[in-house]
Order: structure tokens, then sequence, then C-alpha cells
């Protein structure tokens, strides 16, 4: 900052007032002198004009009256001498003329032939008698009227400055010089202390100044400005140099000889009445001003009191006082400046309080923030902040940490690290971080920190520096076992991929083995049904073959005794009756049981091909439950079960008979097997036929299905004899060939104790196209089998 | 209080700064510069002129901002010819602390008082002084004309060429310092080339009626030329006298007489004259003519020999002021540089401070100096 004075406010006035008090004063006196000192300066010109102007009259009429003087002599005394009479006649004159110094006659060339002197000079007379004067240029001009004035020349008679009168009488001149000496006498009567009167010839040398000395020595002073610039009147007023003195004088010329008359006044007299008036006015005005001064200091200093005041007022508020009391003035500038103080202070204190409670609130946030470790340090690195929560990190109490640098506190492994990034804050004027970086943990192990820094201005021109930091030891150690999980995660999954897919293609492989099983125990139902259709068959034929063999081998024995009588002769007719008798009834028997033997075939035959083909044909329900039926008769037979054939032989159906075969076959076989144990009961097979729709049940009077296994009755290998022979396809396959080939329905009802029902509905034309869908296994052409 | 003391440290400055506003019209201390030599009566047209020459210097230096800021102050004083006077003048010229003093213009009064200015120590440059009494190591009189011993024994030589063989001289013994030195190398030197010296004839200026015979004895002899060793106003008088007896002989001057006065007085008596000159009177030198010019500008007259001796004196003085080292004394430094610049040659000053100037003789002719081309 500049340095500037201070003044106390007194001062300050005094100086203004002193300058505006002084300003007028010396402008005004300035002015008055220039004007006064022109005035003067025009006055005494004058004056110095007009006194100039009558002795330069005077002293023209002092050369003119000396002309006037020879002329009359010359006229009176010499014109009508002869000769030889000149030189007494010449010394006469000069004898009577003080002023001249010798005359004479000169011849036509400019010798003189006469010359009158003082009587002092006489002697030596002959020394001037034919002297050539014809080289004084006063004797070259040619005067109009014959009479001439010389300049200054140094006389050969006096050896003395002098001037010449010079009249023409034909081819003579008379001439007579005057010693200019009567000039500095002139000059030395006119003036006096106050005034300096000179005469200077027309080279401006002087000829007549009150010192005589310097009359002699031609001293020139056409230098002065008084002759620089003549104007027109021939006379001109100046201030001029002569002899180390300064000099306001005027110069006249004269007319006739053109010399000039010089009256000069001293500087320091001719300023002297301006002096005086300056000796008088100065000391007044100072008087004056000081007066003014006086009086202005003692209102400043009152003034100055009340500035006084409210600056005390000022600093109080400034010191925090807001309670000073207000001040009164009569001033109003002063009584709204106080009022304006005291409307500040509250102000201020009002923000003063809100600010301590930002403050307060922001310094409970920071030193109460469990997780956040915050410090505030100066621009060289010292903390001036140490939250709770940085003790508890760094295990540095406030006290022990503030004042210090990360250096000396020891919390950071590399605190030069952390000075680095706050000169960076510093450098770049903005927030650095977040960064992460180690930290000494209180128990000496290492953790680590996520930090970041900025700053937070501070007075004019430093900073505060913060640094936060967040603890993320846990959460670095948490990630880092998150990590290894991962690794292992990974590696499992990999293997338990391998691993399943191994599965995946066990499964697979014993699904298709399963595939193939069920299409084998499908095969193997089929055949295990083929095989009591042939055991029934086999069953059926074989009572009608075994009549028959048994007939036929009745025969054979009848024939074998009868031949054994013919042979033996022992033939008696009634043994031929008889025997014929017997064959013929042997061959009955055999006709009849051989018929049935074909008939039963045929049947046979017909089954086997709706079986086995499932082809759509027309049919009579009750052929194909007679049929069935028949082929179950070796199951039947064992058992006590009676089987009621309800359903008329009206209802013809066209659809598909092998696999509705196929379904009452496996439905009346579980009735018998599951529903009455093959022991006794009832299986009642009832049929109707109502629009379209062929309404068939199959129903025992069993112990019933429990409810929990009536709802997997339909399940693939669900059965309840597991190992007892079941395949437990024998429901599903008769619900799948239901839904799916014949387009019905099938619903069960089952009742404990009381027996289960089968219902199924058919449409009576089968929807289904020839061998549209069959259900699996149950195909002929497309199955391998 | 430290604004108080402040504050009257403002006041004092102020005060000062108004006292120096008050005296800033005030000029320097100038510098002064003496000047000494005969203003009135016979020998006025020396001492005139070189005061006039010098007054041309000291207002040409001035109006060029004087010595180093310093105004010179010329101080003006007539000897009249006078020792009394003179020792007078050059006391006075000393007790106002003058830095030199130029002058005095003619012989008899510098060696009346040389001592003086030696006694002070205040160099004292001879104008138009030329007597070879004044040649001394040592001393504080330095001039810008050679001495006589030079000067004469040229002329003499001029008058040998031109065929003369005798002479006889008339002399003023007022002035005898420079007349007897230059009479006395003039003869010793004509007569070493073979002339012959008929007579010498003093007189006393302050009696003029002694003029009067002394041609007639100076003549009696029957020289071939007459040498007057005078002033022009004396050289005038005796050139009339000598032509009232005889019309033919040669008249011939020494430089002393050789101002315009000898022409103005002598007027067709002095016709034919050989007047010898310190200066070339037809020097095409341009700040010679320039010098001139500007000096019949101001003073209405021709400088002369003195006009230019005065102006160079005083020239030399003001540039040894205006260049010498502060400390060294300004006669050691003038000797030490011996060479300062001459309006028609450069003034070369040997150890006695006296140079080697010239000297050209002149015949008026027609109320003119010609300058006489003379084979050497």
């Amino acid at each position: 900052m500049r340095f500037r004075r201070t003044h106390l406010y007194a001062t300050e006035v005094l100086r203004q007032f002193a300058l505006v008090a002084t300003l007028p004063v010396l402008v005004t006196g300035f002015f008055l002198l220039w004007y006064f000192n022109g005035q003067l300066q025009r006055s005494v010109a004058n004056q110095q004009q007009a006194l100039a102007r009558t002795l330069a009259e005077e002293t023209q009429q002092h050369v003119f009256s000396a002309g006037d003087k020879v002329d009359l002599f010359v006229s009176l005394s010499l014109a009508g001498a002869a000769p030889g009479d000149f030189t007494a006649r010449l010394d006469q004159f000069l004898g009577s003329s003080s002023y001249f110094e010798a005359i004479y006659v000169t011849d036509r060339l400019g010798l003189i032939d006469y010359i009158g002197l003082a009587r002092d000079r006489r002697e030596s007379r002959e020394l001037y008698i034919g002297m050539d004067v014809s080289n004084n240029a006063m004797y070259q001009a040619k005067p109009e009227d014959d009479r001439t004035w010389s300049d200054v020349f140094l006389s050969v008679v006096t050896g003395r400055l002098s001037i010449a009168y010079l009249r023409r009488i034909g081819s003579r001149a008379v001439i007579a010089e005057i010693a200019i000496d009567r000039l500095p006498r002139l000059s030395r009567q006119l003036s006096d202390n106050e005034m300096l009167v000179m005469i200077l010839d027309q080279n401006a040398d002087i000829i007549g100044h009150p010192d005589p000395d310097l009359s002699q020595q031609q001293v020139n002073l056409s230098n002065l400005p008084l002759f620089d610039d003549r104007n027109a009147a021939g006379l001109t007023s100046e201030f001029f140099e002569l002899g180390g003195v300064r000099y306001f004088g005027t110069a006249v010329q004269m007319n006739n000889p053109p010399w000039f008359v010089v009256v000069a006044q001293d500087d320091a007299v001719f300023s002297q009445p301006l002096t005086n008036a300056i000796k008088i006015w100065l000391p007044a005005m100072l008087i004056l001003i000081a007066a003014a001064l006086w009086v202005t200091r003692i209102r400043a200093r009152t003034l100055s009191t009340r500035f006084s005041d409210l600056a005390h007022l000022a600093r109080n508020i400034a010191a925090g006082d807001y309670s000073t009391a207000s001040l009164n003035s009569h001033i109003l500038e002063f009584q709204q400046l106080a009022d304006n103080l005291g409307t500040m202070a509250s102000a201020i204190e009002r923000r003063e309080q809100s600010l301590r409670l930002k403050e307060q609130q922001l310094r409970n946030t920071l030193e109460l923030t469990p997780n956040v470790a915050v410090q505030w340090f100066d621009d060289d690195g010292h903390i001036l902040f140490w939250n709770s929560a940085s003790e508890a990190l760094f295990g540095h109490s406030s006290q022990q940490a503030l004042g210090k640098t990360p250096a000396e506190l020891d919390y950071l492994p590399d605190p030069q690290f952390m000075i680095d990034r706050l000169l960076e804050v510093t450098r770049l004027d903005m927030a650095v971080g977040p960064w992460e970086s180690p930290f000494n943990m209180p128990d000496g192990t290492v953790g680590m920190l996520v930090s970041t820094a900025f700053a937070i201005p501070d007075g004019e021109r430093r900073h505060i520096l913060v640094a936060m930091q967040v603890d993320i030891t846990r959460q670095k150690q948490a990630e880092e076992s998150i990590r290894r999980l991962n690794a292992e995660l990974e590696d499992r999954v990999a293997h338990r991929t391998d691993e399943l897919q191994q599965r995946n293609s066990e499964l697979h492989d014993a699904l298709r083995s399963l595939g193939d099983t069920m299409e084998q125990l499908v095969q193997s139902e089929k055949l295990a049904s083929l095989g009591s259709l042939v055991a029934g068959v086999a069953h059926e034929l074989n009572t009608p073959i075994g009549n028959a063999l048994i007939a036929a081998s009745s025969l054979r024995d009848f024939a074998t005794e009868f031949g054994n009588e013919v042979r033996g002769g022992t033939l008696r007719r009634s043994t031929l009756d008889a025997f014929v008798e017997d064959a013929m009834t042997a061959a009955e028997i055999t006709e009849r049981n051989l018929q049935r033997a074909s008939e039963l075939v045929t049947g046979f035959k017909q089954v086997a091909v709706d079986q086995s083909s499932s082809q759509r044909r027309e049919f009579a329900l009750s052929e194909v439950i007679g049929e069935i039926l028949l082929t179950l008769q070796p199951v039947l037979k064992r058992t006590q079960i009676e089987v009621v054939d309800d359903v008329s032989a009206e209802i013809v159906m066209d659809s598909f008979p092998g696999p509705l075969g196929q379904v009452l076959s496996n439905l009346i076989t579980n009735a018998v097997v599951h529903g009455l144990d093959s022991t006794e009961g009832t299986v009642s097979i009832k049929a109707r036929e109502d629009d379209g729709w062929v309404y068939l049940s199959v129903s025992d009077d069993g112990r019933g299905i429990p409810v929990d296994v009536l709802k997997n009755i339909y399940d693939p290998f669900f059965t309840t004899r597991l190992g007892q022979g079941g395949s437990g396809l024998g429901l599903h396959i008769a619900h799948q060939i239901v839904t799916d080939a014949l387009g019905g329905e099938m619903s069960v009802r089952s009742e404990l104790s009381r027996g289960t029902r089968f219902d199924i509905k058919l449409p009576s034309r089968s929807p289904m196209a020839d061998q549209q869908k069959m259900p699996p296994g149950m195909g002929s052409g497309q199955q391998p089998h | 209080m430290f604004t108080s003391v402040c504050n009257k440290r403002r006041w004092a400055l102020w005060a000062v700064v108004v006292v120096i506003v008050a005296n800033g019209c005030a000029d320097p201390e100038p510098v002064r510069i003496g000047f000494v030599g005969g203003l009135s009566g016979r020998v006025s047209d020396l001492g005139g002129p070189a005061r006039n020459g010098m007054l041309l210097a000291v207002e040409q230096a001035n109006a060029e901002g004087g010595i180093d800021g310093r105004p010179i102050e010329a101080i003006i004083r007539d000897d009249k010819q006078d020792v009394e006077v003179a020792r007078k003048a050059v006391r006075e010229l000393l007790d106002a602390n003058v830095e030199a003093i130029i002058g005095p213009a003619t012989s008899s009064m510098a060696t009346s008082v040389v001592d003086l200015a030696n006694a002070a120590k205040v160099v004292m440059v001879g104008a138009t002084v030329t007597s070879n009494e004044l040649s001394i190591e040592g001393d504080y009189f330095i001039r810008v004309l050679s001495p006589t011993s030079v000067h004469a024994a040229e002329v003499a030589s001029f008058f040998t060429r031109r065929g003369f063989s005798s002479f006889t001289a008339i002399f003023d013994s007022n002035n005898s310092s420079y007349t007897e030195s230059w009479l006395r190398d003039f003869s010793q030197q004509f007569e070493s080339d073979g002339g012959h010296n008929l007579g010498a004839f003093a007189f006393s200026s302050e009696r003029p009626e002694d003029l009067i015979e002394l041609p007639k004895k100076a003549l009696q002899a029957n020289p071939e030329f007459i040498v007057f060793i005078t002033n022009s106003v004396d050289a005038a008088l005796l050139a009339k006298q000598v032509r009232m007896i005889d019309s033919e002989i040669q008249i011939a001057t020494s430089e002393w007489a050789g101002t315009e006065r000898l022409i103005q007085l002598g007027g067709r008596h002095i016709e034919n004259a050989y007047v010898p000159q310190y200066l070339d009177r037809e020097s095409e030198e341009p700040r010679y003519l320039t010098f001139r010019q500007q000096f019949k500008d101001r003073f209405n007259q021709e400088p002369g020999f003195p006009g230019v001796a005065g102006y160079n004196a005083t020239q030399l003085i003001i540039t040894a002021l205006r260049e010498k080292p502060e400390k060294q004394p300004l006669r050691d430094y003038i000797l030490e540089r011996g060479e300062f610049p001459g309006l028609q040659w450069s003034i070369s000053l040997n150890p006695s401070g006296d140079p080697n100037s010239k000297t050209s003789v002149t015949r008026i002719t027609d109320g003119r100096f010609v300058v006489q081309d003379d084979p050497h």
C-alpha cells in the first residue's frame, strides 16, 4: 500500500482555507501590482519624457547659442579684419568665452591657417598651424546653410573629446571647438539621487554623465534597449542596466546635433511608491489572513472534535461495541452520519450474530462430523483447525495439532504429498482431489484415506486451506474381499458349469434313454396287451382245439378198437354201429370246435388289426367292447369279477376302434387290477349317445383312489404298484388317446371304498383325419417296432 | 505528533519554496572580469577599442549563457595614462574579486601595475602591451601580441629590404617602457642589417610645444627616413611638422600609432607613411570579418588592432575560465594549454606568456592603410 500522509481535519481545513484566503489576496495583489506598476511606469515615463524634452531643448539652445556666438563673431569681428589680425581676433574670442577651447580658420584645403588658443596653449600654436582637418566628417559634410555641428571627436589641440561648430565663409571655414566637459557638468546639475541625466552623441557614446571621467571614455550605449526600437516620436522608455545599476529611463533625440538626452531613474527609486504600498499592504494582508486562519482554526477544531467523536463511535463499532450512545449535533450531516453509524452498528450486530450462528453451525458441523476429518491450514502449512473426526482418525488431539505442520504431527507417511496438494490449491486457485493416500492409524497400522483440498478466502489476500478426509480403510478391505470372492465365484461357476454341462449331457443321455425306455415300455405295454390278447386267444382257442383234439384222439381210439375187431373179426354189427355213431359224434364235436376256433381267430384278427393299425372305420361300440372283453377273459377268469356290459348295440361310431379298444382295455384292466385288486367286484361298462357325442363310462365298486393320488393318475410312470408289475403308463396312455387321438374328454370321480368311475366323452364321428394324430406308440406304420 | 511534525516540515518547505521563488529572479553570482586602460585623452584610441573589443566578447559570451550559467560582469577602469590612477584602478578591480584583468593598453601602465596582479595572483592580459620588459616567466602577465623584440626587428628588416640605410627617431618618453624597447629592437636589427641610427629624440606628450622643434633636430641628421614612436595624435602632429620642413622625407611610425585616428588627424601630412600593424588589415579570415562587422555595428567604429587585441585577450580568458578544471589556477591552465584561438591567427603562448604574433607593414594611401606585400 502506498504510504499517504494523513492530516488532522483541522489542519486540512486550515490549509484549504489558507489556500482559499491567500489565493485571492495574492491574485488581486499581483493584479494591483501589475496595474499600478504599469500606471506608475506610464506616469514616470511621461514625466521623464517631459523632462528629457526640456533638457534636450535646453541643451540644443546651449549649442545653438554657442553657434550663434560664433556666427556673431565671424560676421562682426572676423569678417572685417585683415588676415594678419585673425590670430589676435581668434585669441580674443576664446578669451571672451568660457566654453570654447579652440577656434581656427582653415584654408581651402582644410589646413589650419589661423588658430586662436587659450592663453596657456599659445606656445604651441605653431604645432597646430597647417594641421589637416579635411578628414573630419564635419568638414566633409555639405550643410545647406554652411553651418555644421560635428560629431564628438578627440581634439588634437586639447587631447579631449570635443565637438566643433563649423561655419563656412567662402572657401575657408571657421571651426570652433567646444570641450564637452560642460555636458557632464550639466548632467550632474540635473541629476540627483533619484534622477540620472545623460547626454549621448549620435553613436550613443556617453558625452554627458554626472561622472566626468565616464564622459570622456566614449562609452557606447547603443546596445541598450532604449536605442533598439525607437518609436516614431524619437523617444522611448525602457528598463536598462548601466554600471551594475538597474534603471528605468527615457531617451529623447535632439534635432541638431542629433544627440540623445536620457533621463533615468534608479529602479529602486522608481519603484519606491510601489514598494512602500506593498510594505503597508503586505503586513496588513498577512495579519488579516493570520486572523482569519486563527478563527478558522478554532472553528475547525470544533468540527474536528465532532469528527473525533464520530471516529470514536466508528472505532467502537469496529471494536464491536454497538451500544455507544448516539451523537447529537446541530449540523445535519454530522447528525445523519451519527444516525447512520448507529443504524450500521445495529445492522453489523445482527449480521455478526447471524455470522456467529452460522459459524457455530459450521464449526459444529465440521467438529461433529463423525466420518469426515477436516483440517484448516494457513499458507505455510500450519494447522489452524482440527476437528474431532481428525482427532479420532489420526490420534492427535486438537491441542496437539494446532500450529503444527503435517510433517511435525506425523500422521501421514508422506506429509510432503499433502503439502504439495495444498500448494497446488494455492497455485491453481481451485479445489484439488479427491485423491487416495495412506495414513498412520493410531494403532500403528496404515489406513487409507480419500481426501480433497480447497481454499476458502480469509481476509484480503490470505487463504485458509481446507483438507477433508474420509477413512476408507474398511471399504478398501471389503472391496478386497469382494474382489477375492468374485474370483472364487467365477472359478466355482466355471466348475459348476462344467459339472452342469456334464450332468446335462448325462441327463440328455438319460432323457434319450428314458425316451427309448418309454418307447420300449410303450412297446412292451403294447406287447403286454398283445401278450394278454394272445393269452386270451390261446385260452379261448385252447378249449375248442382241446375239444377237437379230444374228439380226434377219441376217434382214433374208436378207430383202433374198431380196426382190432375188424382184424379179429369179432366185428359185430353193434360195434360197427356204435363206432359209426361215435365217429360221427367225434367229427361233429371236432367240426364244431374247429368252427369255434376259426371264429375266434377271425375275431382276434380284427382286434389285432385295429390295435396295430389304428385305422378309422365305422363300427358298433358294443362289438369293440365284446372283443376287448374277450381278450380280457384270461385275466377275468382267474377272478370273481363280473363285468357288466350294458352297451347298446345300436351305438355306432365313426372313429378309431384300435385306440378306443386300447382305452377300454386299459380302463377295465385298471379297474380290475387297482380298483378291485383282481379279487371280486363288478366292473360296469355303460354308454349312451347324445347329439353326436358318445358318453362312455367304466366304473368299479372297488376301494377308490385317494385324493392325493387322484391328481397324479394321468402322469406317466405314476403307479401305486411299483415293483409289482405296473408300468404306470396305463391311465396316461388312455388319457392321451382320448384327448389327443379321439378328440374327446376324460374325467374321473372316485370315492374311497365306494369305487371309481371314468367318464369319457367322445365325438360319434371323430373330427380327426385318418391317422392324423396318434398317441405315441399307437401309430402302426410310423412307429418303429 | 507525527502529523504535526510533518506539517511543520511542510510549512518550512513552503517557506523555502517561497523564498526560492522570490529570489528566483535574482541572478547568480556573476563572473567578474576587469578592464584597465587609457580610455580618455590622447591614448584613448588604444584603450577605447580594446575596451570595446572586450565588451563585445563579454556580451557575446553572456548571450551564450555566460560561464557555466553565470553571467560575466565587465568592470571598466580608466587609467588616464597615469601611474597612480592605474594602480588605484587595478586595486579596485582586485578588490572586486575579478577573475582576470584585461589591460592595460600601454606598456608604461602595464609595468606600473603588474606587481599588483602578481601579488594578488590574478592573471593580467595586456591587450596591446608589447614591451620586452614584461616577458617574465612565472609572473601573472600574459599578452596576445608579441613583444617589440619580434615586431620592431621585423619592421627594421622591412626598411632594410626597401633600401633604407639611415633613420632618426622621435619617441614618447611618457611610455618609455614601450618606446625605448621598440627603438632598441628596431635599431639593433636595422644596424645589424647595415643601416644607421642617426639619432633618437625623446619628448613628453605633456609638453606638446616640444614637438615643434624636435622634427627640425631629427631632420638635421639628414636621415633617409624618420620614425615616430608615439601615439597617433602625436604622430599626426609630428608628421605635419616634418612636412612643414621636408615634404619628401619618408615618414614611418611604430605600431602604436597605427589606429584609425592617425589617418583622421594626420590628413594629407601622413600620406605615404609606413605604418606597421599588429593585424592583417586585409585579412579574409571569416572569424575576423564577422568580428569586424559586429564591432562596427555595435560601436560604430573600426576595431583596429586594439579592438582585435582586446577581443582576443577577453576571448582567451573566457575560454580558459570555461574549460579549465575547477581546481586549477587560471594562469597555470592558460600556460599549460598554451594555444588559444584568435581572430586572425591562433595565439600560441610561450612559458613567459608571450605569443608569436605577426606584424604587417602598411602604407597610408589615399587615407587608407594598404598592406605592403613584402617578399621575405
